[in-house]
């Protein structure tokens, strides 16, 4: 499993050792020029999508292949690529929330629960988003579930486009965002388990996908 | 001596591709050749026999043990037609990343081999030739001393020099005891050089495994007009190819016999290769 973690870091960060500094600094200056906890999310979003190309760096090598010769289970080569996104994710999450710390500090600005409350919705949402990619990535491809995966989205974005306005009216949702606001925390941590429960499936049926998988 | 690989009626159905009850085997302190044109289920007998791929027939024993049990293969090297670590790797990374794999990996010996084949530990594996990723390949089945190598294609593509110190290096490893190679090649002189067994895949199956050596001495060609080859008994008469540019040509299990049945026909020794094209050219007459 260490080896495979290995495998997994160094072929990201050799993918990415010239832009993601670039990325850090750059949503660093951003988030501390326009006062915008909004770059930090975005951060963590960014990362999480990063940590997925390794899926791509292993098709164009046949290292799939490979790794059904070696003496490893599919649940740690599966496990490997999970644990990465973990990896990624908490990375940018504490990124963020340092960013936005300073960021507070120098200004004098209020505002650390948002900025809890932001960068953990942003975290479960993009969990969630990946690892749903993962074992559709594993039967089809990065490619494709990529491509899938932004029909979905431009579906929900333009039905929310065009019935938002009707949700807003909805006498059910205005009472879970009341209850939201007022019960944060519970909200929060139900977000969170939620995510880890997505994640814990996902990764039971990417690692059935894999397992069928002929290279 | 027992066999390190021991294949039995495999088969492998895709849509146009049939491996057909493919027996096989590999006995230790053996090279054996894997011989087929493009196509003809080399490498599907290699992926099945490492347990990259399900057969949907048959069996398949690697140092006694199904491949499918991820132990089996912890004692076998295995060097595909290309590298398989991302190309923005170098060697060093490659070191840590199998030394956290391979229990049994070493890597003095792997940084060893590759100072031997004059590779740099810290280059891109994207910035290698093709032989220098081959070399790098299989610095990487040696360095876990597997007692079975495995090789797809290892030499396809590379300049003769390089091609005779890989080689070389297949003749050492053959030295130590219970060790054992299978390498498929459509290389033939290659084969011819190191191969103690040469096993012949045509268009999904087995249509032999013999000892080289004696293949080469026994089969000949007989060479000579049409009417003059249907003299040859059916049972002698392995492949037999009419109407080329030399006339007709059949190969034959044993040329002396040949010999002496037709004392007046052309009767050449014989290569690999064209064994290869005789069968091919069955399928086109």
């Amino acid at each position: 499993m260490k080896g495979l973690l290995r495998k997994e870091l160094s072929g990201l960060w050799s993918l990415y050792k010239k832009s993601l500094p670039m990325v850090a600094v750059l949503y660093a200056v951003l988030n501390l020029v326009t006062r915008n906890d909004f770059f930090l999310y975005f951060g963590v979003w960014v990362m999480l999508f990063y940590s997925l190309s390794g899926m791509s760096l292993d098709e164009s090598c046949g290292w799939g292949r490979y790794a059904r010769t070696l003496p490893v289970n599919d649940w740690q080569v599966v496990g490997a690529k999970f644990l990465v996104s973990l990896i990624y994710s908490g990375g940018a999450v504490l990124y963020g929330a340092a960013l936005g710390v300073i960021q507070r500090l120098i200004t004098g600005e209020q505002g650390y629960a948002d900025l809890v409350g932001g960068l953990l919705a942003v975290l479960v949402v993009s969990m969630v988003m990946v690892f749903l990619m993962y074992p559709m990535a594993f039967r089809f491809g990065l490619e494709k579930a990529r491509n899938g995966f932004l029909v979905v989205w431009v579906a929900l974005f333009g039905g929310f486009m065009l019935f938002g306005s009707r949700l807003e009216e909805w006498a059910p949702l205005e009472d879970v965002i009341q209850s939201m606001v007022l019960h944060p925390f519970p909200w929060a941590g139900g977000a969170l388990l939620t995510a880890i429960a997505v994640m814990a499936l996902c990764y039971v049926s990417s690692v059935q996908i894999y397992s069928k998988k002929e290279f | 001596m027992s066999d390190l690989i021991a294949v039995q009626g495999l088969v492998k159905r895709y849509s146009g591709f049939t491996l057909d009850r493919v027996d096989l085997t590999v006995p230790e302190g053996e090279i054996v050749g894997l011989i087929g044109e493009n196509g003809a289920g080399k490498t599907t007998t290699i992926k099945a026999v490492l347990g990259v791929i399900r057969p949907d027939g048959g069996s398949i024993r690697v140092m006694g043990k199904d491949p499918k049990d991820r132990a089996a293969l912890e004692k076998v090297g295995v060097v595909f037609e290309d590298s398989y670590f991302y190309g923005g790797l170098n060697a060093h990374q490659v070191d840590r990343i199998l030394s956290g794999i391979r229990r049994d990996w070493d890597s003095d010996k792997f940084q060893r081999d590759c100072r031997a084949f004059g590779l740099d530990m810290k280059k891109p594996i994207k910035d290698f030739s093709r032989g220098m990723r081959m070399k790098l390949s299989l610095s990487t089945a040696m360095a876990s001393h597997p007692r079975l190598l495995v090789m797809d294609e290892a030499t396809s593509g590379l300049d003769p020099v390089v091609r005779g110190e890989i080689l070389d290096i297949f003749l050492t490893f053959i030295q130590d005891e219970g060790c054992g190679i299978l390498l498929s090649s459509h290389i033939t002189t290659d084969l011819e050089r190191v191969a103690d067994q040469i096993a012949y895949i045509h268009q999904g199956r087995l249509l032999f495994q013999r000892n080289k050596d004696e293949l080469l001495e026994e089969t000949a060609v007989v060479r000579g007009s049409a009417s003059m080859l249907d003299r040859l008994p059916k049972d002698l008469v392995l492949v037999r190819r009419d109407g080329g540019l030399g006339g007709s040509a059949a190969l034959v299990k044993d040329g002396a016999a040949a010999r002496r049945l037709l004392p007046d026909a052309v009767v050449d020794r014989t290569s690999i290769d064209e064994m290869m094209q005789l069968y091919g050219g069955r399928d086109e007459a």
